[in-house]
């Protein structure tokens, strides 16, 4: 089956299918089936009818929090609301920011196992 | 003291508390002169108020346990409802109560177009209530009928 990805920014028709299509492009096969929808709370719903093998990493917004916790999973807000992070001077665009969100990925991941 | 509560329309925040948002001199004048209502507001070029008043009204709603919130709105218009939540989630948690687990306040914005704040969003509205009764049974519901639909209005209620 394929993996499922969630994009909830409202994003309009038009550009729907150029975003469809840069899930085709990954390396080494990985696709994506593209959902969209604003409604956080079916994008739960959805979620939770997924068989999952571990925990599962949520990357999401400060909404998803309680979710996460409640599917122990791990969680990493990026996408707004971001409500539960201070940010001054960090971005995830180029390839600084690619190293940076792997770093904050990680640091979830590393710090949850050991704290939750 | 009168609570105005037939009142339609209540007057801004700044004219009710007599505050001010906009000052013109030095900090030694405005620390002497505050505390007394001796202060007077500066004009500004298009702010009336500090805040829009329904952050206020958001966190009140927010605090209201087992609630849920239908924003009949723009989606934009649910963005205090961030605050709101972080807020709630915050105070509930320093309040140690028993068993208490986060959660998010209950929330639904109806996602008006521009279509619908001419045309109506009554459909909208009746699919937002039900779907809101369907995930969460709330023993309360709470309908926020904010600026565009006031000013738009509607005979289907």
């Amino acid at each position: 089956m394929l993996e499922k990805q969630f994009i909830t920014d409202g994003v309009t028709l038009e550009y729907q299918e150029g975003i469809k299509d840069e899930f085709t492009k990954f390396n080494d096969g990985i696709q994506a089936e593209v959902l969209f929808s604003n409604d956080g709370g079916w994008v739960q719903e959805e979620i939770e009818k997924i068989e999952f093998s571990g925990r599962v990493l949520l990357i999401g917004s400060a909404w998803e929090r309680v979710f996460a916790k409640k599917i122990n999973g791990f969680h990493l807000s990026v996408s707004m609301p971001v409500a539960d992070r201070l940010v001054l001077n960090t971005t995830y665009v180029g390839y600084e920011g690619a190293l940076r969100l792997l770093e904050d990925i990680y640091t979830e991941i590393i710090t949850n196992s050991q704290n939750s | 003291m009168s609570t105005g509560i037939l009142e339609k329309e209540i007057a801004i925040r700044e004219h009710r508390l007599g505050s001010i948002i906009g000052f013109k001199g030095i900090v030694k004048d405005l620390i002497s002169e505050s505390g007394g209502c001796a202060l007077k507001n500066s004009g500004r070029c298009f702010s009336q108020a500090s805040s829009c008043m329904s952050g206020s009204v958001q966190g009140y709603l927010a605090e209201i346990y087992y609630s849920v919130i239908v924003n009949h709105a723009p989606v934009g218009c649910a963005a205090d409802a961030i605050g709101g939540n972080t807020l709630t989630k915050w105070s509930e948690k320093t309040r140690g109560w028993k068993n208490w687990t986060p959660r998010n306040i209950g929330f639904f914005s109806t996602n008006m177009s521009m279509e619908d704040t001419v045309f109506g969003a009554t459909e909208k509205l009746k699919d937002t209530i039900r779907e809101a009764y369907r995930r969460y049974k709330p023993p309360i519901a709470l309908l926020r009928l904010r600026i565009v639909f006031t000013v738009w209005g509607s005979q289907d209620f």
